[in-house]
């Protein structure tokens, strides 16, 4: 018989199939191959490879980009810091050498120097040829503090006649341009002569190019000819160093040209970031029938939500930060309530009194017996909330930590999912009813309501740009948006966030 | 790799679209592959993870055909040895889904029940269970599949 003719341990019909078909082979019709062709074509492909090779592509585009954004920087020299004064007009720029050409100037200017030769600063005493004053590259100098401490703070002032009283000018720097200027004094400060900005570059500031000002300048120096001798050239910085010459029409914003001084203060930065949150939650109800609302009200236990959330804003460099976002928050909680059950029964008692055939007293007696029966219903309430929220706060940053307070208001919408809610019946009581057979009943299942928040932050820098980040929070619900005779629960929640916050680095 | 498509496919349609599915997701992975081991056995192993999850996407389930009623007969080896690759073929096609799945991976692939629990998402037992059933629906089809044999014998013979 079939069970007792194989002896390898294996069960005979598994035998049997597997001796048949393990090795079974099959030719699959050719519309099998097509299929796969088309299917591997080049569409499949490419979303294939954006498969296998997205992050590569991300990490690409996102060095990419840096790269562009670098060069885009250098391209401005920095520019959106620092502290410039406009250069003078041109024509005082050529009265310093009368009678030189322009483009000799220039290209006196820009001659290299040994490379040992120190910057000294400029004298703002004029000498010598008794020229007129014209702005000169250690005017432009000047940097804010905050922007390049080591370059502003050893910069040699130059301001004889500056107006501003601000530091960080040094408008109207006069300079009389001499052969005497050209072995200035020496200072130990290198890079006080590398203009930050553009400032006429005549053969006066010629100190102020140094060998390694780069190599479009060291070209323009071994080659003048290619200098239009119309046009009065400045010196562009790069991140310190004079890399090139710039036409004065090239050099940006009309400020700039008007010879007014201006100052770009550091702006404020967007952020955004993502968040969760733990919290503990009480709930009232306010609003609608008092008896209901205290059955309700019954019905409430403290309950542990939990949220989730985005929020993005701007933080400007005095502290304060606006931001909003979205969290959503879901909790649930055991609902029980005593369903209160009331039966009524009526009897009728007749008593009657006769004497022979006669009735002497015919009592009739009512007795109206009411039996309460407590039936308790129990439910897992579960509802979530969804905040949008709009918050200010202040904060102070110490080292890598920060910390500070926070406020603000949040629309919410809270939606009861699941569970039990109560109902009043016509015999007056409130009885447990299914969420979902009440529908009609709005105000229990769905509020939307303004709430308040405050909250004290404390976080963490990880980078530059990432700060992690800790809020302690109390929120509670304020007024409801809409109106309706229901009562409505109005939560207060005590919890902390933990997120991470992300910094875009401003140009 | 047809006829393992077939195994694991109720009919002809299905193991082609399994086989088109298994193939694509061979061509895929094809650059994971160690030259170490047999490419073979490699594509045999994708295409039955991809009969399986094409069924574990179907919902597997315990499918119940009131077997507990079938008696564990023993069948004729001699009838037996006659039985073809096309005929044994057509035999486990036409079993449950989820039958066919357990038999398929224990009796032929040679998977253990803890591994066929795991990779289909079931219980152990279940696993125990189902080959149980499998067997014996089966072993039910192919007494009447040599009883039709051996009435289809006599009657040529005559």
């Amino acid at each position: 018989m079939l069970h007792v003719i194989h002896m390898n341990g294996k069960h005979p019909i598994d035998d049997l199939f597997a001796r048949g078909l393990s090795d079974a082979e099959a030719t699959p019709p050719a519309a099998v191959w097509e299929g796969i062709v088309r299917k591997r074509g080049s569409g499949h492909r490419f979303a294939l490879l954006l498969r296998r090779y997205w992050g590569l592509g991300l990490l690409l585009l996102l060095l990419g980009g840096s790269a562009t954004y670098a060069l885009h920087l250098n391209g401005k020299g920095g520019n959106a810091v620092a502290t410039t004064d406009a250069p003078q007009p041109s024509t005082a720029a050529r009265t310093t050498n009368a009678g030189v050409p322009a483009a000799q100037e220039v290209a006196e200017a820009a001659r290299p120097l040994p490379v040992e030769q120190p910057v000294g600063p400029i004298s703002s005493t004029a000498s010598g040829k008794g020229t007129a004053p014209v702005a000169t590259p250690a005017a432009a100098i000047g940097r804010p503090a905050s922007a390049a401490p080591g370059r502003s703070g050893s910069t040699p002032s130059t301001s004889a006649s500056g107006p501003s009283p601000r530091p960080r000018t040094n408008a109207s720097a006069s300079l009389s341009a001499t052969e005497s200027d050209r072995t200035p004094e020496r200072t130990p400060t290198k890079p006080s002569a590398v203009p930050a900005d553009g400032a006429s570059l005549t053969a006066s500031t010629a100190p102020a190019l140094r060998p390694e000002a780069g190599p479009i300048a060291t070209r323009y120096a071994a080659e003048p000819s290619l200098l239009d001798p119309s046009v009065d050239y400045f010196a562009t910085p790069v991140q310190g160093r004079v890399v090139g010459l710039e036409r004065p029409s090239l050099l940006g914003s009309p400020e700039r040209a008007s010879g007014t001084a201006h100052y770009a203060p550091p702006k404020g930065t967007w952020w955004f970031g993502v968040f969760g949150g733990a919290y503990t939650e009480e709930r009232s109800w306010t609003g609608g029938d008092a008896d209901l609302r205290e059955a309700l009200e019954r019905t409430e236990v403290p309950h542990y939500p939990l949220g989730v959330g985005i929020a993005l804003g701007h933080a400007w460099p005095s502290g304060f930060h606006l931001g909003t976002g979205v969290e959503l928050i879901r909790s649930r909680y055991d609902f029980r309530h005593d369903d209160r059950f009331v039966t009524e029964n009526t009897e009728v008692h007749n008593f009657v009194v006769a004497l022979d055939a006669n009735v002497l007293v015919n009592i009739s007696d009512t007795v109206v017996t009411t039996s309460e029966t407590l039936v308790q219903q129990k439910a897992m309430n579960r509802y979530s909330t969804l905040r949008i929220p709009v918050e200010v706060g202040w904060q102070h940053t110490w080292r890598r930590w920060h910390y500070g307070i926070r406020g603000g208001a949040a629309v919410e919408h809270i939606t009861q999912q699941g569970g039990y809610t109560l109902q009043r019946v016509p015999s007056g009581s409130s009885d447990a009813t299914d969420i979902r057979s009440v529908d009609a009943l709005d105000g229990p299942r769905r509020t939307i309501l303004l709430s308040g928040l405050v909250g004290l932050d404390l976080g963490y820098s990880l980078s530059e740009n990432l700060v992690l980040g800790v809020t302690p929070t109390y929120a509670k619900g304020l007024t409801r948006l809409s109106s309706t005779p229901d009562p409505f629960t109005v939560p207060e929640r005590i919890g902390i966030r933990v997120g991470l916050t992300y910094s875009i680095p401003h140009p | 790799m047809y006829a393992v498509c077939l195994r694991y496919a109720r009919h002809q349609l299905e193991a082609q679209d399994l086989m088109q599915e298994g193939m694509i997701r061979v061509f895929d992975k094809l650059g994971s592959f160690r030259m170490d081991g047999s490419l073979e056995g490699w594509i045999r192993r994708i295409m039955v993870h991809t009969c399986i999850n094409h069924y574990r996407k179907k919902a597997f389930q315990n499918e119940r055909f009131g077997l507990e009623q079938v008696p564990d007969e023993p069948v004729e080896p001699l009838a037996l040895e006659r039985l073809g690759q096309e005929e044994l073929l057509t035999l486990v096609s036409a079993l449950p889904d989820g039958y066919r799945m357990v038999f398929n991976l224990f009796a032929i692939e040679g998977y253990d029940h803890a591994e066929i629990a795991e990779m289909i998402g079931c219980g152990e037992s279940t696993s125990r269970s189902q080959l149980a059933k499998a067997r014996r629906m089966l072993q039910q089809r192919l007494g009447e599949h040599v009883a039709r044999d051996t009435h289809e014998r006599k009657t040529s013979h005559r």
